[in-house]
C-alpha cells in the first residue's frame, strides 16, 4: 500500500469515527429546535418553517434552577480539575524523580484505582459520605470525583514526566532552586500538554455523571445539570423539547473548556518544550 | 579556597560499582581533567562531587569543610551538563538568572552579573532568545554562562564541548583555557578528547572500571604512563605494544613505543619492516608497517614520506624512549 492510500485509509476511517460519534449530538441539537409534533413525525428532518420551535428552550429557560443546575455542574467539574491537576501533577513528580521507600506500592495502588471502577465502591461511598454528613453537599461530589480522575491523571503525568530530562531538574538544584519551585517553574511549564490532556479525560466523565449526583447529591440545591434535565423526563409525559434543549445547553460550556484546553495542548506541543 | 578533596570514595547502583576506591585532591585554582573510556564513571564522580548522588563510601570536601551534608547549591560548585539542560520554556536572560533569584542576590545585581557574564561571553545580542532559537554553540555559551553567574568555587564540566563541531570546539576549548586564568576558579572537567585534556589540563586524571589508573600533568601522563591501559588510552596514533623476545630483551613482559618515536632507514641497522599502508593527513602521515620481529606498527612521519626503492625498510629507535611493562601490565623504571 502507498503512503498516499494509507493517508486516504486512515482519513476514512477517522471520518467514518467522527460522524458515529457526531450525529447523535447533532440529532439532538436539531430536534431541540422542533415542536413536539415535530420531533415524533420525522426525527431525522431538519427544522422547517412549520415544526421550527423554541419552546423547549422557552420551558427550560423558565426553569427558575437550570442557572444553579450550571453552577453546580461547573463548580464541581472546575474545583475537581484544579485539584487533580495539583495533586496528580505533585504525586507523579514525585514517584518519577525521587526514590523514597514505599513508591512501588504507591504506584501499584494508584494503577489500582485505573483498573477498578470507583462505582463498585458506592455503597461504601455513601455509607462513608453520610457518616460524614456530607450527603447532599457538592463536597461529596468533589471528593469523589477526585478520587476517580487521580489514578489516570498519576499515570498520563508521570508517562509525560519521565520525558523530563534529570539534567534539568539536575541543573536547578546546582543553581539552588528549591525543590518546590523546581516543580512549579520547571516540570510544570514543560508538561502543560499533558495538563490539557488529562483535564479534557477527567473533566467530561465528571461533566456527563448521573451515577453520583443521584446518589450523593440529589438535593433541590445540589443538582448538577445532567440530574437537572432528569426533571423534565416524567413517568408518564416526557417533555422531549425541553429535554433536548437542556441538554443541548448542557454542552455549551463543556465545549468551550475542551476548545481552551485543546488550544493549549497543541501550542505546547509545537513550542516543542522537551527539546 | 576551594580545593577538592576526595578520599576512598566508592559509588554502588544495586550490584554494579560505578566507582571504587577513588581518591583525588583538587588544589585550588587547578584545572583538572578527568578522561577515561566511557561508561568509567566520570558523569558519576562529577554527580556525587555536586551533591547530585550520594556516595556509597569515601568522604568528600569542598574548601577545606565537609561537603558530604550539603546540598549542592551550599557547596559553592556550578556543573555545566553535557546535554546544557537549559530550561526550554525560558530566555537565555532568565537561564541565566533563574537560579539567582532565590540565592538573595537583589534584582540590580543579578542584572548586571548576567549582563557583564553576557558582554564576557559574547552572547549579549541573544539573551531574549529561548534555547530552541539559539545554535549548539550559543547554547553551550548559555550554559557556561550559567554556571559562571553564580560566582561558583569550583566548576563542574562534563563534556561540554562533546555536542560542538570540531572547529567550534577548538575555539570553545581556547575560550576556556582564557576563562579559568580570569576567573581563578578550581575546575574539574569531564572529556573523551584526547587534545582538550591534554591542552586543558593542570592535572589529568585517567580512570577505568571506576578506579583512577594515574594522576599526573598531562606530559608525565603522557610520556610515564603507570600501565598499558593509560599507554594506550593516550596518543593518536595509538602508542605501538610488542610483546615477546624483543621485549625480554628489554626484561620487559611487554614494551611500548610511541609512533613519533620510530624512525625508518632504508636500510642497515634495526628491525626490517614492510610498508603496508601509508595515511597521509597534510601535517603528517601515518604510516602503517609490518616488522616479522616487531609485528604491526604505526610510526608518524612527515607529511611528505613516500616509499621509495623497493619499500624493504627498517625501524629503528632510541633505547631511552621505550617504555617497559611487566606481565601485569604495570610500567617499570
Ligand atoms: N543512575 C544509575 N543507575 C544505575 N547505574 C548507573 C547509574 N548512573 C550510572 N550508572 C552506571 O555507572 C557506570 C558509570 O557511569 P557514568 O555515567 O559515570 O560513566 P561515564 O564515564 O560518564 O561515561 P560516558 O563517558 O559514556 O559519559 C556505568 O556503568 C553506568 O551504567
Ligand atoms: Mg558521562
Amino acid at each position: 500500500m502507498t503512503t498516499r492510500m494509507r493517508l486516504w485509509a486512515v482519513h476514512v476511517m477517522l471520518l467514518v469515527y467522527a460522524v458515529l460519534a457526531l450525529a447523535p449530538v447533532l440529532l439532538i441539537a436539531m430536534n431541540s429546535f422542533k415542536s413536539r409534533k415535530g420531533i415524533f413525525r420525522d426525527p431525522l428532518a431538519l427544522p422547517t418553517g412549520e415544526t421550527f420551535s423554541t419552546v423547549g428552550y422557552e420551558r427550560v429557560f423558565a426553569n427558575s434552577d437550570l442557572w444553579l443546575w450550571f453552577a453546580n455542574s461547573l463548580v464541581v467539574t472546575v474545583v475537581t480539575l484544579a485539584a487533580v491537576v495539583v495533586f496528580g501533577t505533585m504525586a507523579a513528580w514525585a514517584l518519577a524523580a525521587y526514590r523514597f521507600r514505599g513508591r512501588l506500592v504507591v504506584g501499584l495502588f494508584l494503577a489500582l484505582g485505573i483498573m477498578v471502577p470507583i462505582r463498585l465502591g458506592t455503597v461504601a461511598i455513601l455509607d462513608l459520605m453520610t457518616s460524614l454528613g456530607l450527603t447532599n453537599t457538592l463536597a461529596a461530589l468533589i471528593l469523589v470525583y477526585i478520587a476517580q480522575g487521580l489514578p489516570v491523571a498519576v499515570f498520563i503525568f508521570s508517562e509525560f514526566m519521565a520525558q523530563v530530562p534529570r539534567d534539568l531538574a539536575d541543573a536547578a538544584r546546582c543553581d539552588g532552586v528549591p525543590e518546590f519551585r523546581i516543580y512549579a517553574h520547571i516540570v510544570l511549564p514543560l508538561i502543560r500538554p499533558a495538563i490539557a490532556t488529562v483535564a479534557i479525560f477527567v473533566m467530561v466523565p465528571i461533566w456527563n455523571d448521573l451515577w453520583f449526583p443521584l446518589i450523593l447529591a440529589p438535593g433541590e440545591g445540589t443538582r448538577t445539570i445532567t440530574l437537572g434535565v432528569q426533571q423534565f423526563i416524567g413517568q408518564y409525559v416526557t417533555d422531549w423539547s425541553a429535554v433536548l434543549a437542556a441538554l443541548t445547553l448542557a454542552v455549551v460550556p463543556i465545549l468551550v473548556l475542551y476548545l481552551a484546553l485543546s488550544r493549549m495542548m497543541v501550542r505546547g506541543l509545537t513550542e516543542g518544550a522537551l527539546r | 579556597m576551594a580545593d577538592v578533596d576526595i578520599k576512598g570514595l566508592a559509588k554502588r547502583f544495586g550490584e554494579t560499582a560505578a566507582l571504587e576506591d577513588v581518591s583525588l585532591s583538587v588544589a585550588d585554582g587547578e584545572f583538572c581533567v578527568l578522561v577515561g573510556p566511557s561508561g568509567c564513571g566520570k558523569t558519576t564522580l562529577l554527580r556525587i562531587i555536586a551533591g547530585l548522588e550520594t556516595e556509597t563510601e569515601g568522604s568528600l570536601s569542598i574548601g577545606g569543610a565537609d561537603a558530604q551534608a550539603l546540598a549542592p547549591a551550599r557547596r559553592g560548585i556550578a556543573m555545566v551538563f553535557q546535554s546544557y539542560a537549559l530550561y526550554p520554556h525560558m530566555t537565555a536572560y532568565r537561564n541565566m538568572s533563574f537560579g539567582l533569584k532565590f540565592q538573595k542576590v537583589s534584582r540590580p545585581d543579578i542584572d548586571e552579573r548576567v549582563r557583564s557574564v553576557a558582554e564576557m561571553l559574547g552572547i549579549s545580542d541573544l539573551l531574549h532568545r529561548k534555547p530552541a532559537e539559539l545554535s549548539g554553540g550559543q547554547r553551550q555559551r548559555v550554559a557556561i554562562g550559567r554556571a559562571i553567574v553564580r560566582n561558583p568555587k569550583v566548576f563542574l564540566f562534563d563534556e561540554p564541548l562533546s555536542n560542538l563541531d570540531a572547529a567550534l570546539r577548538a575555539t570553545t576549548r581556547l575560550e576556556i583555557a582564557r576563562l579559568h586564568k580570569a576567573l581563578g576558579a578550581t575546575m574539574i572537567y569531564v572529556t573523551h578528547d584526547q587534545a582538550e585534556a591534554m591542552t586543558l589540563a593542570d592535572k589529568m586524571v585517567v580512570m577505568k572500571d571506576g578506579r583512577i589508573e594515574q594522576i599526573g600533568t598531562p606530559l608525565e601522563v603522557y610520556r610515564k604512563p603507570a600501565n598499558l591501559f593509560v599507554a594506550g588510552f593516550l596518543g593518536h596514533p595509538k602508542i605501538n605494544i610488542v610483546t615477546g623476545a624483543i621485549a625480554a630483551e628489554y626484561g620487559a613482559a611487554s614494551i611500548g613505543l610511541r609512533p613519533e618515536h620510530l624512525t625508518l632507514s632504508p636500510s642497515g641497522k634495526g628491525y626490517a619492516a614492510r610498508v603496508v599502508h601509508v595515511e597521509p593527513l597534510g601535517s603528517e602521515a601515518h604510516v602503517h608497517l609490518r616488522s616479522d620481529a616487531l609485528g604491526p606498527l604505526i610510526l608518524r612521519a612527515p607529511s611528505d614520506f613516500s616509499v621509495s626503492g623497493d619499500g624493504d625498510l627498517h625501524v629503528t629507535f632510541e633505547r631511552t624512549r621505550v617504555l617497559l611493562f611487566d606481565e601485569n601490565g604495570n610500567a617499570i623504571n
